[in-house]
């Protein structure tokens, strides 16, 4: 574990971590062991936005270190090591029917994939049926339901009304979010919790998978 | 404006407004009586803003989006595409749902847009279904390297490589050379040959028959508008538009990612530009302000809300560039609406340097009682119904939470009911609830 490089990635230094990460391959460093301090900063990072400390764009950059980071290392891991380890669920996400709003949805994307769910994001204006497709073929623990319009609203209620007919809901939990999105939204729709931030999805997830976050 | 017009102070030039928007010149009302009740709306909101006495009551101004269309049963395409329907729907919504503020009819023109290609919005029948709103593409529509080109001459960067990419149409005039170098006849001649290469003639003349498309709505929307005002005495609420820089540059141009990319790899480039964008956004919001119309600039606010950026980010990436194009509106005599889109919650004390009564914070999730204890002595608040109260609760829902409103937020005044954000999908009985309460509720002893 590699102290200077989880700071670097965590206080947002984007050059430094890069540097370190091309000196740490030049040394023939273990591949696995800097995608593993990736997971530690990822860690500082969540729990510095959750006090407060750092909000979206902290979020954004990090992912975006993450991702330069992966295109060093990856390359370098034998394809057995490269396999995401043991992951703690399935997560089905979309932007619900008549919505193309994605920001939200691919920072939580991120949240949950760095904190170990295996993330399957269906995209933008997804239909029911594709949501009832994909919990069928993937046999998520969650899924995840993202909307900014009013007309989310609706959308939101008929993928949830989509799944109990196809004797899906009950094999499932559905977590809401977007703008606009609160408790009466959550009764309206018939999810089973609503997320107001990029973590509010990661804590409840793991709350649900008898994880015990907070 | 005439010379005498720039020896006015700022308050000399806010009051030949209000009472040109109070009288507005070559308006004929259907009777005294339409004619009393505009005044006494304008009159109303006045009073509200300025902070210096308690309006008669509260004023409502429901903030509606595509509510009409849905109203009257139309989909939101067709009111975009067919004039007559438009009218039809948002002059039912005005007579039925009559309060402080006309709703104006306004819908932009789905043909226009056709005819532009335009990339920056979808809209129903593109890129959305019928029965939906359109909504913002996000992109990178200006590419990292691209901040000195913008900074040095914005207008040119518009011409050659903004409007180029989020206007269809005009992607041909990326191969023009820049205006300003036509300084003498020997630059002219290589200058203009460009305007007659066949895909740069031929993207000119669609953005003439674009301009036809936008005129032809305008002139059947445009008298339609103004009937209901002098038939209804109903005054609209804002006629100018603007921006804060930082979201001029995060919204349309840099694209909200990129921009917090941005902040941590160009900082001084994106503060750069932003100081660029202060005059620039200035004069956008003066430009919609005539003699007559309200003098109130809408200013949608987006990337600084909270948790948008950190409070450190706000004070001093975002503020000090809005609150210099806020100053200059006031310095013109206008009032400038600063709609503080998601919420504000931390903001609040950061937000109070502003001269007293000279603007409007129209609110959306912020605590509205909070609001009224940090900035309500400095300014007017505006908001803040729930758009989800609005689309699937109760009127009773709805005549409590504006009770409660106007009970905390329009304590003595300075404060002006209506959406928190602006309403498509909703009950009608809830729009009634919220215009019915300040009636009930909102008359000042």
């Amino acid at each position: 574990m590699s102290k200077e490089l989880v700071d670097a990635i965590s206080d947002m230094r984007e050059d430094d971590a890069l540097q370190m990460v091309e000196d740490m391959l030049g040394r023939s460093n273990d591949p696995g062991s800097i995608l593993a301090d990736c997971q530690q900063a990822m860690a500082v990072v969540g729990k510095r936005y959750e006090v407060g400390e750092y909000f979206l764009p902290e979020l954004i950059m990090s992912g975006e270190v993450l991702k330069k980071i992966s295109e060093l290392v990856k390359p370098r891991m034998a394809s057995a090591e490269s396999k995401d380890s043991r992951r703690l669920g399935k997560f089905v996400l979309g932007t619900v029917r008549g919505d193309i709003h994605d920001i939200g949805k691919d920072i939580v994307g991120f949240m949950l994939d760095v904190n170990g769910f295996e993330v399957h994001d269906l995209g933008v204006d997804v239909p029911e049926e594709q949501f009832v497709k994909a919990v069928r073929e993937i046999q998520p623990e969650i899924v995840g339901l993202s909307g900014f319009l009013t007309l989310a609203y609706d959308s939101m209620k008929s993928t949830v009304e989509a799944l109990k007919a196809a004797g899906l809901r009950d094999s499932v939990k559905i977590v809401i979010g977007g703008g606009q999105i609160n408790d009466m939204i959550k009764q309206y729709t018939g999810a089973d919790a609503y997320g107001q931030d990029a973590m509010a999805a990661v804590n409840i997830s793991k709350q649900w998978l008898g994880l015990g976050v907070r | 404006m005439d010379a005498d017009w720039k020896k006015l102070t700022p308050d000399e030039k806010l009051q030949r407004r209000l009472d040109a928007w109070l009288s507005p010149p070559d308006t004929h009302f259907a009777s005294p009586e339409v004619e009393a009740a505009y005044k006494a709306r304008v009159g109303r909101i006045i009073d509200a803003i300025q902070l210096k006495k308690t309006p008669d009551r509260v004023p409502v101004t429901p903030s509606l989006a595509f509510f009409p269309a849905f109203y009257a049963g139309y989909t939101p395409r067709e009111v975009m595409y067919d004039a007559d329907k438009a009218i039809d729907a948002w002059t039912r919504v005005n007579n039925d749902f009559t309060s402080d503020c006309r709703y104006p009819i306004a819908t932009f023109s789905g043909k226009m847009l056709e005819l532009l290609d335009y990339k920056l919005y979808n809209w129903p029948g593109h890129g959305v279904a019928d029965d939906q709103p359109f909504q913002y593409v996000e992109g990178e529509w200006m590419k990292a390297d691209e901040y000195d080109a913008l900074i040095s001459d914005p207008g040119d960067f518009w011409m050659r490589s903004y409007l180029p990419r989020i206007i269809g149409t005009l992607e041909p005039l990326k191969g023009l050379l820049p205006l300003a170098d036509m300084i003498e006849l020997p630059m002219t001649p290589g200058n203009i040959a460009r305007y007659g290469l066949p895909e740069v003639a031929g993207a000119l003349e669609k953005l003439i028959e674009a301009g036809r498309a936008a005129q032809e709505w305008m002139r059947k929307l445009g008298p339609a508008d103004k009937k209901l005002m002098e038939g209804l005495g109903l005054p609209s609420t804002s006629s100018g538009f603007s921006k804060a820089p930082l979201d001029s540059i995060s919204d349309t141009l840099r694209g909200t990612r990129a921009t917090m990319l941005d902040m941590f790899r160009q900082r001084d480039k994106l503060m750069e530009a932003c100081e660029r964008f202060v005059p620039l956004n200035i004069r956008l919001g003066l430009s919609g302000v005539r003699m007559g119309n309200p003098p109130i600039v809408g200013i949608p606010l987006h990337k600084g809300a909270d948790g948008f950026m950190s409070e450190e980010q706000f004070k001093t990436l975002y503020w000090p560039t809005l609150r210099k194009v806020v100053l200059g509106l006031i310095e013109e005599g206008v009032i400038p609406r600063l709609f503080a889109e998601g919420s504000y919650n931390s903001r609040l004390e950061m937000i109070t340097d502003l001269p007293k009564g000279k603007v409007i914070w129209h609110f959306d999730y912020t605590d509205m009682a909070r609001a009224k204890e940090i900035i309500g002595d400095v300014a007017c608040l505006q908001g803040n119904v729930p758009v989800s109260l609005i689309a699937t609760g109760t009127a009773e829902q709805t005549t409590a939470y504006c009770r409660e409103l106007i009970r905390t937020a329009g304590k003595g005044g300075g404060f002006i009911l209506a959406g928190g954000a602006g309403f498509d999908q909703g009950r009608p009985e809830n729009v009634h609830a919220m215009v019915d309460s300040v009636m009930d509720y909102g008359v000042y002893a």
